[in-house]
């Protein structure tokens, strides 16, 4: 485009811009981009000095005040906040579904206990029961360890 | 977008595009000169940058067209033009704009005595 030599002032707040307007639809970006580009340009040829550059820059606002012009305002809180509202239903999810395991586990494994001394008392093979007890304990365990790390990860 | 409460901010985002309009009734500008006589306009404008996505939002609607043009001052310029359906809501504007104004002056008018 024109041989304009950069100015630190220009090209920092251009650089700004363009960062900005990264959250923008690709079209919109491109030609809200040469836009401003061209307006910097002209105007950089009418300054005369630093104060005139300063004054064009104020005058035309804040790169997030033209961008955010651009775009609706992101009411979804963006996507880091959308992805907070998807952890925090999952865990609501699963939150009784951990109490379930939890649950069902020391079931499991209470079941298991008392099946293995009746089993013995008549000589019967306990594997069954042992097994009962080793997944619930598995159930317990692995419960415990999710709803720790649940409850650290929503604070 | 925390000063947009102020009374001016509301008033100022509704007329602006009228304003805009009215200004390429007249002829067409290219941005630079467009934005640059707006911001002379007092009280009208506090960010010229947020113009250009009103001319974009502008020319979506179907009120303003442009067209690029050689300049002998460097590289080709888009030049912003408004439509007979721009030229039709000025007029619906301008309509109300009249009658609004009319009514609010009478009542500050009435509240200032």
């Amino acid at each position: 485009m024109t041989s304009q030599p950069q100015n630190p002032l220009v090209e920092e707040y251009f650089t700004d811009l363009r960062r900005r307007a990264g959250r923008l639809p690709r079209q919109q970006r491109k030609e809200l981009l040469a836009e401003l580009r061209a307006h910097l340009d002209d105007g950089m040829d009418a300054a005369q000095s630093d104060a005139d550059t300063l004054n064009m820059l104020d005058a035309l606002g804040t790169p997030k005040d033209i961008v955010d012009a651009s775009a609706p305002p992101d009411t979804t809180g963006g996507p880091t906040g959308r992805l907070a509202l998807a952890s925090g239903v999952a865990a609501l999810i699963l939150i009784p579904t951990l109490f379930l395991a939890l649950i069902l586990g020391a079931v499991a494994i209470f079941l298991g206990i008392n099946a293995r001394k009746s089993l013995r008392s008549t000589g019967q093979p306990t594997s069954v029961a042992t097994g009962a007890i080793a997944v619930g304990t598995l159930a317990v365990v692995v419960g415990l360890a999710l709803t720790v790390l649940l409850a650290f990860s929503s604070l | 977008m925390g000063r947009d409460g102020s009374p001016g901010a509301q008033l100022r985002k509704g007329v602006l595009e009228y304003c805009v309009l009215a200004m390429l009734t007249q002829r067409e500008c290219y941005g630079f000169e467009l934005v640059r006589q707006l911001g002379d306009v007092n009280g009208l404008v506090t960010s010229e940058g947020t113009i250009y996505p009103l001319l974009s939002r502008l020319k979506k609607d179907g009120h303003v067209q442009t067209t690029w043009r050689e300049s002998d001052e460097g590289p080709p310029r888009k030049y912003y033009a408004i439509t007979p359906q721009g030229e039709a809501e000025l007029n619906v504007f301008r309509a109300e704009w009249h009658r609004f104004r009319d009514g609010v002056d009478y009542l500050l008018n009435q509240g200032e005595t």
